[in-house]
């Protein structure tokens, strides 16, 4: 008994040695999926990585919001919504219609003004990680460069579309408060806002930078940025800017690539094989996979664009129609019916007057991937950049520079597109109101014009409200926040005024309050004209 | 680790647990226990006035024997040493301590007391007895666990235990309870306790313990009680104790019970055809009346002309399929003045049935439940075993949902030698879930379509060709269909004839604990315990392959477009637990003290995979082999561990003061090595002070004495706390710095996720407890207590400003805040009548609780939850609702109106909420969380009846009542609940609840603002038993204990302002029922009614 009992003893004694002698180990923890930052950043390589996962970001934002915060090709819609030419029904309901109705969700507090912000912040701050860890990562100068070079030009692109958001436009704004410059993942969380100035030099700075270090990169693929991309990028900040010989010279080294414009046939099929099908005029394009999907949540799913031979229902066709996006009557006058892009037709077999009456445009449609056999899954190849939106900068830049070379621009456009009244004012408001108009029919959603236009032209949003005997315009719910509106009177029209702040987002509450270089006279306000 | 360290720390552990002296001392010491004394075996009676009593415990004094009273009231003990102290105990009964002095036979008389005092309480590393206990906790037995018809233990707690309040918003089978021990302390709201399964912890599904296992569960609520878990103990501790042998002779116990369950709330009625086509009617014509000034004849044209194209679309045949049988003409006319009518020649061709949603998704099923165990003594009381198997069959209420479970256990201990005590508990429990429900498409859908599919010339039902069952309707015929449909995921993985979707899992659990105590010179005992938690989880869904929008004729038989899709979910927890504690026990004349130092070790893994694929053509084939396309996987394995020493000292003189300290020194695995370690520190103190020399003559008070404990206890759980308030998922690895994988069409990528944080330290909760426990008259008693614990260094993820975020890297975790919990607790019983024949008893108490945010340094700030509102501020709790307040409906127009400040810093009422409600105008309405809660319960006992009720009350806390916005909002696909929608405005001067209802523009007419606020106070009857047993006279003859039959209902009946609007009142923690409960947003119905009978057998 005494022997076993000391055997116990020992037994136990010995196995919690044993247990204690690896008590450091034991504490030690460490996941099994993830990398260590240090790895992450340590050699190009690596760092490759983080780019990619920029991009994702750049193309889904599929941590941030959906719709019309999913990336840019989401917000393509945000910025159209927000002018006159959509017409958005709330069949299914969300942030694209919030957007189109103006509903108070660019405030701080009860709405969505954090969307945009976070899902640019985000970017930049992960492009600053990989800035500021290249110069001492492992690897040769060449990837360096191109790495380098690539993520100045995502940290250029996303300063260019928070700015426009969260400001007034540059030419009445250079010396107000624009959003805050982090450029380096080592500095104080708390940070000001730069002014709009600050801002600009910073996105021409990043943008210039790319341009040469992207010299001579070939890239792989369409949604890769190149010298090209950042190019066309840099003519649309230099429109912003007025600095027309910029842009003028920037489009048309970008419009000399890609100047075989998009046939007929090829406008008319849609937008949805970009990529696949090789259109030459597209410089920069991005595309919904499998394994890469939120495709289901793009505009060619909201636009009620399928064949009235699928039927009516939003399950009825190829993929999910959700009934929602129809292009305003005004906008369908603005073309002649025999040209390439007028493709509007009435939904006269749908039950619903509310859609029924309405202009549906397909200029966008993608049938998704089961050969026109109901719901299939929807993944699109999405344009960001064509040779066409250069052709129209280099138009308006010439027609500000007065060089003679503006309507020809433009005519070469209106050519291609098969329009037979070409335009005939050689200069002044009347040929650059005719690029204006041309932009809209050109560019309708793909995140240029809409918003962005009426901001950087300063221009009022004005829209005309459905009545009985027009029965194709904006529905009700898309007036009732704008100015002038009065239900009541023959032609209701609503309209906010030029530059007001409605148009823009407010700094977000979250930023307000965790930031502690902010103040509350730091906001913007809501509404009301910037001067 | 270098060998010196070694060294060190087994030097360490031998000084600190004891051992060098238990190894050193045995070899001189063992001789004297095993072998000086001489033993005899003796025989006893033990009865009280009325005569034998069964089932007492009695033990001897400073050993592991223990037997219990047979049915004749005698036992039996061998070996017993002359001078031995025999201690026998009763519930309802004083304890009495018998010194033992060579008799062979002794008789034992118990008396009845009112109070429970005596009686032995599991705690954490042991026992003690309730009056020499400092800290606070509660004990709930068998007898009242097992009147609640639940899946697990957890929801029968509710009401149970003062400052534990716990709140069942799963109604669906084998879903689970939130437990709150004495309120919040975590930023993110997680309150999850820790849980103890004979004495180790557990790590399992709480619904995979069968309630019918459990002896008693002890609530560790203060310092004194639970900080010997340290770092585990910061949301309280719940200690479960299973089942285990009493007397020498075999008793087996059956008991089966059958029932069926409801809603404990019942159902609304949605509108009829009629009156939604009346409803839409109205808000049409309301837009183009008052908004757009047409005529009123102008406007009823235009709204019965297009009412039916709003709600409903033209079939492949031409007409609108729906209740209805077409005309050509409007089925809604008016008289030109805006009143609307139906059109008489409509003609109803459906039944109602067919049209009701919540009839399609709701239906009383079978609910059954067995337990079967044996147990006993063995060998004089020196080994005592419970075997048990049980089985449980919920199909709840909804749709194909339903919660099995098997369960077995076995419960050994065996005093193998006076000096050796072996023991050890295995259970083993597997368990099927289906998950499918209640789903917010209950709201979206309206009586004008059916859930089943209609042919296009509305003539027939459509049929599947392979079940000959009705197909389902995916807005075929209806405007604004939902996307999801109300009997969407009602199909099963092992019974699936229909090809319907589902969601199930499937549980296995082992759960073994095994311990050696060794019992050593000086009063020392040594114990060593293991366990081990092993816990297989399996999540099993399927997207339907033939039923969904687009599906195709042959109905039935024919596959989707893109087919069906597949999902598994697995993973595997295995937690081992390993503790060495080493307790000592001594007289000293009137002096007693005892002490306890020891050490444990605990680590956790889990390993999981998943997988989940697409295009599934195949029909009846659910598994990831049948997928085609769009494939995605995934693995991984975590591990977290804990060291720990503990060490604790009780002192007692003369039974009359008490005092305590114990200490516990953790180390976990989440923080930086630095900063690793963390101390934990408490003392109690006790006074019995009816034990004093100037209270001896109060005969009248049976007992009063005062405690009082202070301690910290620690925690480094840290969870997120998501923007929307509500808790999100938990840092395993809180200190270090990681990219997660983040690829981009098939090219790796990496994407930021964590922050190094190198300074997280542990959490503190500083806890102080005051109570006093009083008994008087022998019929009366109860406890007063008052706690308060302070939070601090709070474990939280703070967010970075959002332009300083990067990734999945929002910020940083740190430790941040602190956080009040305060509150008075109030338990008080009765024994109202105590006659042979008839005893009434009746038990309540009441707990109050303040929850407030003391320190937040990052800053007040608002945040919002599916339209309510919040703010997270000092001097406010965790969820104080902060909103716009509505002014009430303005008579003349029927909108709704708004409280605004003025320019002059004043208020003012403002009907444009888009353009002039901001967040300055928002005013704090009231916290979500309760003040006050609690249970009054009855219990009667007349001849073999006994009769028992229950209610739960919960006051004082605010709900948004999210489904009511729903319910009571005019919206496209919405069908409302039309008693709800009665009192609203229709021509100026209608003074109404709800404002005027448009078709154009819904949002517009609801707001978020405090009218979705309500006052949520609610009485339950939580429980309902009557039961009788056979005579005891009668049962001899047959060879049995016991037989009783019961019927039991639970929640039968809710009293309290949600139920007049069909909500159910026990919400998601942040108060917003948004598809039932925010918190989880799980689409699941809220509390059951249960009903069950049964009986229950021992021989």
């Amino acid at each position: 008994m005494k022997k076993i009992f000391k055997t116990i003893n020992f037994t136990i004694l010995a196995s919690s040695l044993l247990f204690m002698g690896s008590c450091k180990d034991f504490l030690d923890t460490n996941t099994s999926v993830d990398t260590e930052e240090g790895t992450a950043l340590s050699s190009a390589g690596q760092l490759q990585m983080v780019l990619t996962s920029a991009y994702r970001q750049l193309y889904f934002n599929d941590q941030g919001g959906d719709r019309v915060y999913a990336g840019l090709p989401g917000l393509q819609m945000y910025v159209d919504l927000g002018g006159a030419d959509i017409v958005s029904h709330t069949n299914m309901g969300g942030n694209q219609v919030d957007t189109y109705k103006y509903e108070a969700s660019r405030t701080q507090t009860t709405g969505t003004s954090d969307a945009i912000w976070t899902m640019m912040y985000k970017i930049i701050n992960q492009t600053n990680k990989i800035i500021h860890a290249i110069p001492a990562a492992q690897g040769d100068q060449a990837t360096k460069n191109q790495i380098l070079g690539q993520a100045k030009a995502i940290r250029g692109i996303c300063y260019f579309h928070l700015i426009q958001n969260y400001q007034q436009t540059y030419m009445i704004a250079k010396q107000k408060k624009g959003v805050i410059l982090r450029l380096d993942p080592k500095e104080d969380i708390n940070l000001p806002r730069a002014t709009v100035q600050q801002v600009y030099d910073q996105i021409l700075v990043d943008l210039g930078d790319a341009k040469k270090l992207l010299n001579g990169f070939d890239r792989a693929d369409k949604w890769t940025i190149n010298e090209d991309i950042v190019s066309g990028q840099l003519a649309r900040v230099y429109l912003v800017m007025n600095n027309w010989q910029g842009a003028l010279t920037e489009a048309t080294s970008v419009y000399n690539k890609y100047n075989k414009l998009m046939t007929r046939d090829q406008y008319r099929s849609g937008f949805d094989d970009a990529i696949s099908n090789a259109y030459p005029e597209v410089v920069w394009a991005m595309k919904f996979t499998a394994t890469n999907n939120l495709g289901g949540g793009t505009q060619f799913n909201f636009w009620y664009n399928q064949d009235e031979k699928y039927g009516e229902g939003y399950t009825d066709g190829p993929i999910y129609a959700f009934l929602d996006f129809f292009a305003d009557g005004q906008y369908e006058k603005l073309f002649e019916k025999t040209e390439d892009r007028y493709q509007f037709w009435k939904r006269t077999k749908n039950a619903n007057k509310e859609w029924s009456t309405k202009w549906a445009y397909d200029k966008y449609k993608h049938y998704g991937d089961a050969n026109g056999a109901v719901q299939g899954n929807t993944r699109p190849e999405v344009t960001l950049m064509r040779g066409s939106e250069m052709l129209l900068i280099m138009a308006e830049a010439a027609a500000h520079l007065n060089n003679g070379m503006g309507l020809t621009y433009l005519n070469r456009l209106q050519a291609a597109r098969g329009v037979k009244n070409l335009t005939t004012a050689a200069a002044g408001q009347n040929l650059l109101e005719a690029i204006y108009v041309e932009r809209r029919k050109e560019l309708l959603c793909e995140g240029v014009t809409g918003l962005y236009d009426l901001l950087r032209l300063q221009k009022p949003l004005v829209r005309i409200q459905e009545t009985p005997s027009y029965v194709e315009g904006h529905y009700t719910w898309g007036m009732s926040n704008l100015d002038g509106y009065d239900p009541k009177s023959p032609n209701p029209t609503g309209t906010l005024p030029s530059n007001d702040y409605r148009f823009i987002c407010q700094i977000p509450q979250l930023e307000m309050t965790r930031n502690t270089a902010l103040k509350e006279a730091d906001q913007n306000p809501f509404k009301g004209q910037g001067q | 680790m270098s060998e010196k360290t070694k060294l060190f720390f087994a030097l360490t552990l031998v000084a600190s647990s004891g051992y060098a002296f238990g190894v050193h001392a045995m070899p001189n010491t063992a001789n004297t226990i095993e072998y000086k004394v001489t033993q005899q075996e003796i025989t006893g009676r033990v009865s009280d006035k009325n005569g034998p009593i069964v089932g007492a415990s009695v033990s001897v004094k400073g050993s592991a024997i223990a037997t219990y009273t047979d049915q004749q009231g005698r036992f039996k003990l061998s070996k017993l040493n002359p001078g031995s102290i025999i201690v026998v105990s009763y519930v309802g009964y004083g304890s009495k301590e018998v010194k033992y002095e060579g008799q062979s036979n002794l008789s034992i008389s118990l008396d009845a007391t009112s109070t429970d005092l005596d009686e032995v309480m599991v705690v954490a590393y042991g026992t003690t007895k309730k009056s020499t206990f400092t800290g606070s906790a509660t004990v709930v037995k068998k007898e009242q666990l097992e009147k609640i018809g639940g899946s697990g233990f957890a929801e029968t707690l509710q009401g149970m235990s003062p400052g534990v309040n716990v709140t069942n918003n799963e109604g669906n089978p084998g879903g689970d309870s939130r437990i709150q021990i004495r309120g919040i302390s975590s930023m993110s709201g997680s309150s999850n306790p820790l849980y103890v399964v004979d004495g180790m912890p557990y790590d399992g599904q709480l619904t995979s313990i069968a309630p019918s296992d459990i002896e008693s569960i002890t609530v560790l609520k203060d310092a004194a009680a639970s900080s010997l878990y340290g770092s585990r103990a910061a949301n309280g501790v719940i200690v479960i104790t299973t089942k285990k042998g009493k007397s020498a002779k075999p008793t087996l116990n059956f008991k089966s019970a059958w029932g069926t369950s409801d809603n404990a709330i019942g159902n609304p009625t949605k509108a009829t055809p009629e009156e939604q086509l009346l409803n839409t009617w109205e808000g049409m014509y309301n837009d183009q009346f008052y908004r757009y000034n047409r005529t009123s004849k102008e406007a009823g044209d235009w709204a019965s002309a297009n009412v039916l194209g709003k709600l409903l679309k033209k079939s492949s045949a031409g007409v609108y399929v729906s209740p209805f049988k077409d005309i050509n003409e409007n089925y809604v006319l008016h008289d030109g003045n805006g009143n609307a009518y139906i059109n008489p020649k409509l003609q109803k061709i459906w039944n109602e049935s067919d049209y009701d949603y919540y009839g399609a998704v709701f239906s009383r099923k079978l609910r059954q439940e067995y337990n079967l165990d044996v147990s006993g003594t063995a060998g004089d009381g020196k080994t005592n075993y419970f075997l048990s198997s049980n089985y449980l069959d919920d199909k709840g209420y909804a749709m194909n949902q339903y919660f099995k479970r098997y369960g077995f256990r076995a419960n050994v201990t065996s005093q193998v030698t006076d000096w050796l005590q072996l023991g050890g508990n295995m259970s083993f429990s597997s368990s099927r879930q289906n998950l499918s429900g209640a789903s917010r498409a209950l709201d979206f859908s309206t009586t004008l379509t059916s859930p089943w599919l209609r042919n296009a010339d509305n003539t027939d039902w459509v049929y599947s060709e392979k079940t000959g069952r009705r197909m389902y309707d995916y807005g075929t015929y209806g405007n604004n269909f939902f996307g999801i449909h109300v009997l969407n995921n009602g199909g099963d993985y092992w019974d699936n004839p229909n090809d319907e979707g589902f969601t199930n899992n499937q549980r296995n659990m082992i759960s073994a604990r095994y311990f050696a105590g060794i019992k050593l010179p000086y009063n020392l005992n040594f114990k060593s315990s293991i366990s081990i938690d092993n816990n297989v989880y399996k999540e099993f869904t399927y997207g339907s392959a033939v039923h969904g929008p687009g599906q195709q004729a042959p109905y039935g038989t024919s596959v989707l477009t893109s087919g069906g899709s597949a999902g598994r979910v697995n993973n595997e927890t295995r937690a081992v637990t390993f503790n060495n504690i080493l307790t000592w026990e001594q007289d000293f004349g009137t002096h007693h003290l005892s002490a306890l130092a020891g050490q444990e070790s605990y680590t956790r893994n889990v390993v999981g995979d998943n997988g989940y694929g697409e295009g599934i053509m195949q029909l009846g084939q659910y598994e990831l082999t049948s997928t085609t396309t769009n494939w995605s996987v995934g693995s991984y394995k975590d591990r977290y561990a804990l060291l720990s020493y503990l060490a604790k000292v009780d002192y007692n003189y003369d039974d009359k003061y008490f005092a305590s300290v114990s200490f516990r020194r953790d180390g976990s695995s989440r923080f930086h090595p630095n900063n690793r370690w963390g101390n934990f520190l408490s003392g109690g103190l006790s006074w019995k002070i009816s034990k004093e020399n100037f209270l001896k003559e109060a005969t009248w008070l049976d007992n009063l004495s005062f405690r009082s404990s202070y301690g910290t206890t620690g925690n480094d759980r840290l969870i997120q706390r998501q923007l929307n308030g509500v808790a999100g998922g938990e840092f395993l690895y809180a200190y270090q710095a990681y990219y997660s994988a983040d690829n981009l069409y098939g090219l790796p990528g990496l994407n930021p996720k964590t922050v190094a944080a190198p300074d997280l330290q542990w959490e503190r909760n500083k806890q102080f407890n005051v109570a006093a426990d009083f008994a008087f008259l022998k019929r009366f008693y109860g406890t007063i207590e008052y706690y308060s614990r302070n939070s601090s260094d709070l474990l939280f993820y703070k967010e970075f400003p959002l332009s300083a975020q990067a990734g999945a890297a929002n910020g940083q975790n740190m430790n941040l805040g602190n956080l009040q919990n305060s509150g008075f607790e109030f338990s008080l019983g009765a024994d109202i009548f105590r006659k042979d024949h008839f005893n009434w008893k009746v038990d309540g108490n009441l707990s109050t609780l303040k929850n407030e945010v003391t320190y937040l340094p990052s800053g007040a700030f608002t945040f919002n939850n599916r339209g309510a509102g919040y703010r997270l501020e000092e001097g406010h709790s965790l969820y104080d609702f902060y909103m716009v307040k509505n002014a009430g409906v303005n008579p003349d127009n029927g909108n709704m109106q708004y409280w605004v400040k003025d320019d002059k810093g004043g208020w003012k009422i403002s009907e444009d909420y888009v353009g002039e409600v901001t967040s300055d105008d928002y005013q704090w309405i009231g916290s979500a969380l309760p003040k006050v809660y609690g249970s009054l319960t009855n219990s009667f006992k007349v001849h073999g009846l006994d009769f028992s009720f229950m209610f739960y009350y919960s006051l004082g806390g605010k709900m948004y009542d999210y489904s009511y916005s729903e319910r009571s909002t005019l919206r496209g696909g919405v069908g409302v609940t039309q008693e709800l929608v009665q009192d609203r405005w229709r021509k100026p001067g209608d003074h109404a609840l709800l404002p005027k209802w448009s078709d154009d523009n819904y949002a517009s007419t609801r707001r978020a603002s405090d009218f979705y606020i309500f006052d949520n106070d609610y009485v339950r009857l939580r429980n309902i038993t009557l039961g009788y047993s056979i005579p005891k006279s009668t049962l001899q003859r047959l060879g049995l204990a016991n037989v009783r039959f019961f019927v039991s209902a639970d929640n039968l009946l809710t009293f309290g302002s949600a139920k007049n609007r069909y909500t159910e009142p026990e919400t998601g923690l942040s108060g917003n029922n948004y598809n039932g409960n925010a918190d989880t947003d799980n689409g699941r119905q809220g509390a059951r009614r249960i009903y069950t009978g049964g009986l229950q057998v021992t021989f």
